[in-house]
């Protein structure tokens, strides 16, 4: 008898605090909440986006932002579950090669207008195309991280050498900067490194060498585009691996990428902007030494010197999110000049506007770093202008995601160098890798040349 | 016999309680004990039924294909290369962290100055989180200016450095080096618990008898540390199996796929390729594989518990 009286005194509590919660509804009614999953996690950005969501908050008060982290690898994974389960947030900031696979399961809405009213020209160009897809644009980008050779000016004034801009320039330069300093027959500093661990960043930088060769992973109209062309950028990948890389480089991620510039290890590497932030904050006294130029381009292709990795970063809005008026807003606030220049300006030199008022904004030259490094920033850029993102140098794909996550490129790189394949097998071996993953919905149209 | 139990804690029979009482008590366990076995059991048999499918995150709908993800997983090399390089791993680490961790339990059962903090130290590889292990061993690795090569190059004993994480061999013995370090000291905590238990007048018994140390280890030591081993072994076993975070993080399944266990198939497979059946396949073969040889060990060798 005891326990039931008690157990109907809790129950009551239980149906009151339902009751409380039901008619609080109106009052978060009034607030429009916007979710947003973001793949910037660093601590400078994010603390950037808070700063910009309060200043948010004085122009809309009414509307109330609440952002999550997720990390990039997880952008699709989270990104397909929480859709299929019916919880994605309203919006997300994640990697462009996510787009078209978004697009296609009709999961998010076209950003037209949204473009429109900030300017297609302030675009560069090479952004909107990374989004522009079935007509339609699927996400605004806003900024770029692009990828070049960053090198040690002083060897390259020693030694009396140019900056390379073709692939048969680019090998002495490599050679000359390769040495054994104390003569110990041990190579001390090597003239280029490229990265090789089991991540994402060796198929980039592979499949920047197929763009410099005048190839790509997939034609215009979508098929697979493999051909001898994407066997050369391979075998060229490796030679410049084998003999100017160092050996451990296969198992390096970008922290080692990043150590080893810094520590003098290497004379020049494949990197991103960010690269810099580790010389200035651990190296400071060599951050004037060094500089950046876009990767060399195969003699042929010399029109394509300037078109590097430069992956846009984008907003995406979901098609069930519920305040696209305020979603409207946000974006457009956040895409203001001033505003694209401060948050870019969080992770400077890396981190690089795609609009032209951002990037012409003073504010974002009055950044120290910026400002110090002003050559490097502008030679960026010119890649982000005429760059391109993942392996879409068509823009978006609807197998770009999977292609992207399932690691095929780097371990294309892997079996030539790690398990001694050649290079003829292995474009094989990652074409029928590729057909697969599609499910056989694409053709290879490179094929002829393998038969 | 007296009973001491206080009057009103003695069991009762369910006739003494009302009827209401007892229909309460099951309705507030069974809440709890349906949403456990939910939690636990519903994802092992949704595992179950996505791996005879051809389910992808990419496509909102599915169809039953019977054993043909079987068939594609049992007759693809990656799968065949990603269990050579799981048992390899699992079996390596797993023997080296019990030899280790008993030996170490061993010296630290004996009486020494300073047995306390050498208790205390013994554990912490064991306590620092797996993402830091793996960061600082990938520096120490590192071929160029890890402090491996860095020590051994200055001692004289190699001229070039080794590449540690960069050749397929090396990097599974890294791998190795770095299980056994952060997890022998489970396996010394739990022997010397049961040493411990050991009664210390048998090796008085056996010294007063003149046997060696070693007889003493072998006759008396070891068969009470029998079950002990054997409970150890086993859990060591499936949970270096299971075990995702270190090779991925030190080595990411690489160079190559020589570091491409089974779990970090599955991931691939599952979270980034999102071929949903495929992994759910390869982790139901994963039960298999790791119940089967635990039953077969339980009913053939019928080890005295």
């Amino acid at each position: 008898m005891c326990i039931v009286r008690q157990s109907t005194k809790y129950m009551a509590i239980g149906m009151g605090l339902i009751l409380v919660l039901i008619l609080s509804v109106p009052l978060y009614a009034q607030v429009a909440k916007i979710t947003i999953w973001s793949a910037e996690t660093t601590a400078a950005n994010r603390s950037g986006l808070d700063t910009l969501l309060e200043k948010f908050y004085n122009e809309h008060p009414n509307v109330k932002v609440e952002v999550t982290a997720i990390k990039w690898p997880d952008v699709m994974l989270k990104g397909l579950t929480a859709f299929t389960v019916g919880g994605e947030p309203d919006m997300m900031i994640p990697a462009v090669a996510a787009v078209a696979d978004f697009w296609k399961l009709e999961a998010i809405d076209p950003l037209d207008e949204i473009i429109q009213q900030i300017g297609e020209e302030d675009f560069f160009e090479s952004a909107l195309e990374q989004v522009r897809y079935e007509g339609h644009y699927l996400g605004v980008p806003f900024w770029n991280e692009p990828s070049g050779i960053f090198y040690k000016k002083p060897y390259f004034q020693e030694k009396g050498l140019k900056i390379p801009k073709t692939w048969g320039e680019w090998v002495p330069v490599c050679e000359a900067l390769t040495e054994d300093l104390d003569g110990d027959g041990t190579i001390d500093r090597y003239g280029f490194l490229l990265p090789g661990a089991r991540e994402h960043y060796p198929g980039n930088v592979y499949n920047e060498m197929l763009w410099k060769n005048g190839s790509s992973v997939w034609t215009k109209e979508g098929d697979l585009n493999f051909s001898r062309l994407s066997v050369e950028a391979l075998d060229f990948y490796v030679k410049l691996f084998r003999e100017f890389s160092s050996p451990g480089s296969i198992g390096y991620g970008f922290a080692e990428l990043y150590e080893m510039l810094a520590r003098d290890e290497v004379a020049s590497e494949m990197t991103m902007g960010h690269a810099m932030k580790r010389v200035i904050e651990e190296y400071p006294q060599l951050q004037d030494e060094m500089g950046v130029f876009p990767m060399p381009a195969n003699e042929r292709f010399t029109d394509r010197l300037w078109v590097g990795n430069a992956p846009t970063t984008v907003y995406m809005v979901f098609r069930s999110a519920r305040h696209k008026e305020e979603i409207a807003k946000l974006i457009l606030f956040l895409m203001r000049p001033e505003n694209v220049a401060y948050w870019c300006n969080r992770r400077p030199i890396g981190q690089i506007p795609v609009t032209r008022s951002a990037l012409d904004h003073p504010s974002y030259w009055e950044n120290p770093q910026v400002k110090r490094h002003k050559d490097m920033v502008q030679t960026l850029a010119k890649i982000v202008e005429y760059g391109h993102s993942g392996y879409m140098y068509y823009g978006p794909h609807p197998y770009a995601g999977r292609a992207y996550g399932s690691l095929i490129l780097t371990d294309m790189v892997q079996k030539v160098i790690v398990d001694g394949w050649s290079s003829k097998k292995t474009v094989e071996w990652g074409a029928k890798e590729i057909l697969r993953m599609t499910g056989g919905t694409i053709k290879w149209v490179g094929k002829g040349d393998f038969e | 016999m007296i009973n001491l139990m206080p009057r009103r804690w003695r069991p009762v029979g369910l006739q003494r309680l009302t009827q209401r009482e007892a229909i309460l008590g099951y309705v507030l366990i069974l809440g709890v004990l349906g949403w456990l076995g939910f939690l636990t059991f519903y994802p092992i048999f949704y595992n179950f039924f996505l791996s005879f499918r051809n389910k992808s995150l990419l496509s909102p709908t599915s169809d039953f294909v019977g054993l043909q993800t079987y068939v594609d997983v049992l007759s693809s090399t990656e799968f065949w290369a990603s269990l050579w390089a799981s048992l390899v791993w699992t079996l390596a680490s797993v023997s080296l962290q019990v030899l280790l961790g008993t030996a170490i339990a061993l010296l630290i059962n004996c009486e020494f100055r300073g047995k306390g903090p050498a208790r205390g130290l013994v554990l912490l590889p064991y306590v620092i989180p797996m993402v830091i292990i793996a960061g600082v061993w990938r520096w120490m690795f590192n071929d160029v200016y890890g402090f491996f090569n860095l020590f051994l190059q200055k001692a004289g004993l190699i001229k070039e450095p080794i590449i540690w994480l960069g050749s397929p061999s090396l990097a599974m013995f890294s791998l190795i080096a770095v299980t056994v370090w952060s997890r022998f000291p489970f396996v010394a905590i739990l022997i010397l618990a049961a040493l411990q238990m050991i009664p210390q007048d048998q090796y008085e018994a056996a010294t007063v008898d003149g046997a060696s140390w070693w007889q003493r280890f072998i006759y008396i030591t070891l068969p009470h540390l029998k079950t002990t081993l054997v409970v150890i072994t086993v859990l060591r076993i499936i949970w270096t199996f299971n075990h995702f975070e270190l090779p991925f993080l030190l080595t990411g399944g690489g160079p190559g796929t020589s570091t491409q266990t089974y779990p970090i198939l599955v991931y691939l497979r599952g979270f980034q390729v999102f071929q949903i059946s495929y992994a759910s396949c390869i982790s139901v073969l994963m039960i298999i594989l790791l119940v089967v040889p635990i039953i077969l060990y339980f009913k053939i060798l019928k080890p005295e518990f």
